[in-house]
């Protein structure tokens, strides 16, 4: 799991001059920094590199992703604003850039494998990053946002999408199965083979049974127990004069059942018309309704030209206004969910519109198909075709008469009684035509026995071969529905065993955490619960023990300082359940709201429940940073602080060992460049050290100021100590020196005609390495010390008293 | 169960790459699922589609 390894940030938000921090990688850091020092400036950049934006940034006003302001005001137009991040595993090293290209800022970053780009976008579904303000976001979110919140983190968007195709699917092929209506097709079929046999036939069995009883009178030797069987009988009987006639029967037989087939089909769609006028006409009758729908389809239209990046521009695409293009999306998301019921009405309107559709275009393909039956073809049934196909124009026009109605038009709705028309008295009276068609045929080879026994078995024989294909087809839906039903229980078995062990284990942490901050408190067995029916998740809340009593939810209980406590609690238990990449986490100010005992158990529990992780913890509070720093001695933390100054911006106070070297550095470089801000701050380091060994008094100030001594203000209250002190170091010739220079400087000051060169430079620091000298001692590495007072012989010292004054 | 919290993605990958040891489901069904998963065309009129075409390949069978 990826750690940090270093930090360097440039020109981001306070931060004018370059701070960098290295850390052994498993190192954590406690950072102390007033507020406005910038400690927010190394969260907000952390933020941009990972999600490209800083959220709390993000405004109308500011711009987009508010990265408009993350570069910091007084960089340069051709500077560079970077975030660099060096990592335990180096392959994600990169520097995030911010820059102006043709006066429109840019971003870059150096690092483009495609490993890094996987590793960036897997951690945008981490929680990095706490910030104060963001501690009661979740907490008082409403059970839906809470919902959508856990989603987006834990990816169940996707689970909620594939559950509604499947139940979709499902509803699909029940509707299919609805619409073909197999029990009247199969029963009509039956009625067709008890008319021809006077037996009810539901297997092969019966078909046989039925077929043998038909051709007995003909006294064949022919067994009758397979398809085969009745194909060779057939064969057997059938004249070839009789072949055109046979085929005209089964023609006849055919027609009437589609046209039985058609009455039922208009009487469908009758219906299911009349659902979407009610549907339809009650949307348009509410104009503030109708006003909407038609609103939501340019919202809608909108979202997508904004997300397909169609237009690009911080502005309404419509209007033009100046507007923040992310949230212009967001607005625009809000008012399509207000929308959403308007939206789901409209929806099932449509639904019943389809529907309707299809069944015209079932009832069309029956049409077509009676067109083309040989006995409408034939010469005396011309009328009749021509009767037919008038029908079918009637119902292509309806069928392009529905697309019509739209809500933004007023349409004249076309009622049901005028709906799908035909002559009614026309169509039985072409049914009597062909049934007397039949009677004529069958009257006129009413002697020829063969053929009337033929007829009865091709006509029972198709009755039955469309049965067995109506069942068949009836089967394989029915069974795609139930494979289905199973798929789709077992899917909302696993996604809430998912979302249960998610909920149980971040409810379990969360519990835990929050009890070890707040034992003998009478809160407990929080948990996240989830809300809604069988199937369908709405929401989640949180309900937890209060003195015994299940209640919920939590800001109608539990104190500001609670309430901040338990989403410290729920973010770090979010830690334990989602980051499986990265193996570190910022606190930016977490602990402001708590009191001191709450804090001491708020610092146990990060080194408690979390010593694995690497965590960066800022913080204004003095107190809490002092007791912090010791609490985290002699384990695996650093402490820096930070301070900003007018000139340089945030500034990260560097121990003076690493500033040493790199003054070092500078010099065998014969680099000037910061050189004498770096000996100056080096030299205040220095005199702090040695007045607060001494101590050495000086005159109290409020916030910065008092942190924010001067080196002369420190030199000479350090010489007023030496006076008192009878100490012979107030002759030094190192402190008259340094006291004296040019170069000491007010830190403030950008009013300084004087260059300095590397040899001014080299002697002023000659100077302070000269005064170190007389305080530090190098053999045991301390400063002389109140704490090493000699009391006898009325001597200050170091530790091992190679260096030692005489102290009053 | 196994204790692991997973990701919707994982839940959702995890349950086509078994959806056909799920006992009673038909393999054929399972099959066009878990492919049209894997080709990210999972939605119910591909499913809707697919069903049609195996209905059509039984009754000719």
């Amino acid at each position: 799991m990826v750690k940090i390894k270093h930090i360097e940030i440039n020109g981001l938000r306070g931060i004018k001059k370059t701070i960098s921090v290295s850390l052994d990688s498993s190192q954590s850091i406690l950072i102390f920094g007033e507020n406005g020092s910038g400690k927010s400036s190394i969260t907000d950049a952390f933020e941009w590199f990972y999600n490209d934006k800083v959220e709390h940034l993000s405004s109308e006003e500011i711009g987009r992703g508010g990265i408009e302001a993350l570069r910091n005001i007084f960089l340069q137009p051709d500077q560079e604003a970077y975030a660099g991040l060096k990592f335990s595993e180096s392959k994600y090293n990169s520097i995030k850039k911010l820059f102006y290209n043709k006066s429109k800022l840019s971003t870059e970053i150096d690092n483009s494998t495609k490993e890094f780009e996987d590793y960036i976008n897997s951690s945008t579904s981490e929680n990095l990053i706490l910030r104060y303000g963001d501690l009661l976001k979740f907490i008082l979110a409403s059970k839906g946002d809470k919902l959508r919140g856990i989603s987006q983190i834990i990816g169940y968007e996707e689970v909620q999408k594939i559950k509604e195709i499947f139940k979709r699917a499902v509803n699909d092929v029940k509707r299919e199965i609805k619409l073909k209506n197999f029990e009247g097709q199969t029963s009509n079929r039956q009625t067709q083979m008890l008319t021809q046999t006077e037996q009810m036939i539901v297997d092969d069995r019966g078909y046989f049974d039925a077929i043998k009883r038909l051709v007995e009178p003909l006294n064949l030797s022919a067994e009758i127990m397979s398809h085969e069987n009745i194909e060779s009988v057939l064969k057997t009987i059938e004249q070839p004069e009789n072949r055109e006639l046979l085929a005209l029967y089964l023609s006849f037989e055919t027609t009437l059942s589609k046209l039985d087939n058609f009455i039922i089909l208009v009487e469908k769609t009758k219906k299911s018309y009349n659902k979407f006028i009610e549907k339809y006409q009650k949307i348009i009758e509410d104009s503030e309704k109708l006003k909407k729908i038609n609103l939501e389809k340019l919202i809608s239209e909108g979202i997508n030209v904004l997300e397909r990046s169609l237009f690009n521009e911080n502005k309404c695409p419509l209007c033009l206004q100046v507007k923040n293009r992310d949230e212009l999306i967001s607005e625009l998301r809000q008012r399509i969910d207000e929308l959403k019921h308007i939206k789901n009405e409209k929806e099932e309107t449509e639904k019943d519109r389809q529907l309707t559709k299809r069944l015209i275009q079932d009832i069309i393909n029956e049409l077509a198909s009676i067109l083309k039956e040989k006995c409408i073809n034939i010469q005396e049934n011309i009328v009749i075709k021509e009767e037919i196909q008038k029908v079918l124009k009637d119902v292509l026009a309806e069928s392009e008469e529905i697309e019509k109605y739209d809500y933004s038009k007023e349409i004249q709705i076309k009622s049901i009684d005028k709906f799908l028309l035909y002559d009614e008295i026309k169509l039985a009276e072409i049914k009597r035509i062909i049934d007397e068609q039949i009677k004529q045929k069958t009257a006129e080879k009413k002697e020829d026995v063969r053929f009337s026994i033929s007829k009865k078995i091709a006509l029972t024989r198709q009755a039955y071969f469309d049965y067995l294909i109506l069942r068949k087809e009836s089967e394989i839906l029915q069974q795609q529905i139930e494979s289905l039903g199973i798929i789709y229980n077992h899917f909302i078995k696993k996604q809430k065993e998912a979302l249960g062990l998610f909920l149980k284990t971040i409810s379990k942490d969360t519990n835990d955490f929050y009890i070890y901050m707040n034992n003998n408190e009478a809160i407990d067995e929080i948990q996240l619960i989830p809300m809604g029916e069988e199937d369908e998740l709405i929401g989640l809340t949180i309900q937890f023990k209060f003195h015994e009593k299940t209640v919920t939810p939590p800001n109608k209980y539990l104190s500001e300082s609670h309430l901040n406590c338990l989403g410290i609690c729920l973010f770090l238990s979010s830690i334990k359940a989602f980051n499986k990449l990265n193996k570190f986490f910022i606190l930016d100010d977490e602990a402001s709201s708590f009191d001191i005992p709450h804090r001491i158990r708020f610092a146990q529990l990060l080194l408690d429940k979390f010593e694995d992780y690497q965590i960066f913890l800022f913080t204004h509070d003095q107190d809490w940073f002092e007791y912090l720093s010791n609490f985290i001695k002699g384990k695996n933390w650093i402490t820096k602080r930070i301070f900003w100054d007018n000139e340089n911006g945030t500034e990260m106070e560097e121990p003076l060992l690493d500033l040493k070297s790199r003054i070092k550095n500078k010099f065998s470089n014969s680099d000037p460049t910061d050189l004498g801000n770096m000996i100056r701050r080096y030299l205040e380091g220095l005199l702090k050290d040695i007045s607060y060994n001494l101590g050495v008094k000086v005159e109290f100030r409020y916030n910065d100021l008092n942190e924010n001594r001067m080196s002369n203000e420190l030199l000479s209250e350090l010489r007023h100590k030496l006076i008192n002190m009878e100490c012979k170091l107030k002759d030094a010739p190192e402190l008259t020196k340094l006291m004296g220079s040019i170069f000491l400087g007010n830190k403030t000051s950008h009013d300084s005609s004087y260059t300095e060169t590397i040899s001014d430079l080299q002697t002023f620091y000659a100077d302070i390495l000269a005064l170190e000298k007389t305080f530090y001692c190098e053999k045991c590495n301390k400063t002389i010390s109140k704490k090493y007072y000699d009391s006898v012989k009325k001597e200050i010292r170091c530790s091992c008293g190679a260096i030692n004054y005489s102290w009053k | 169960m196994d204790n692991e919290i997973k990701s919707g993605h994982q839940i959702v990958k995890e349950f086509f790459a078994e959806i056909e040891k799920i006992e009673g489901v038909n393999k054929n069904i399972a099959d066009v699922l878990a492919r049209l998963y894997k080709e990210d065309k999972l939605t119910d009129a591909n499913i809707v589609n697919e069903l049609e075409k195996l209905k059509q390949e039984k009754l000719r069978g």
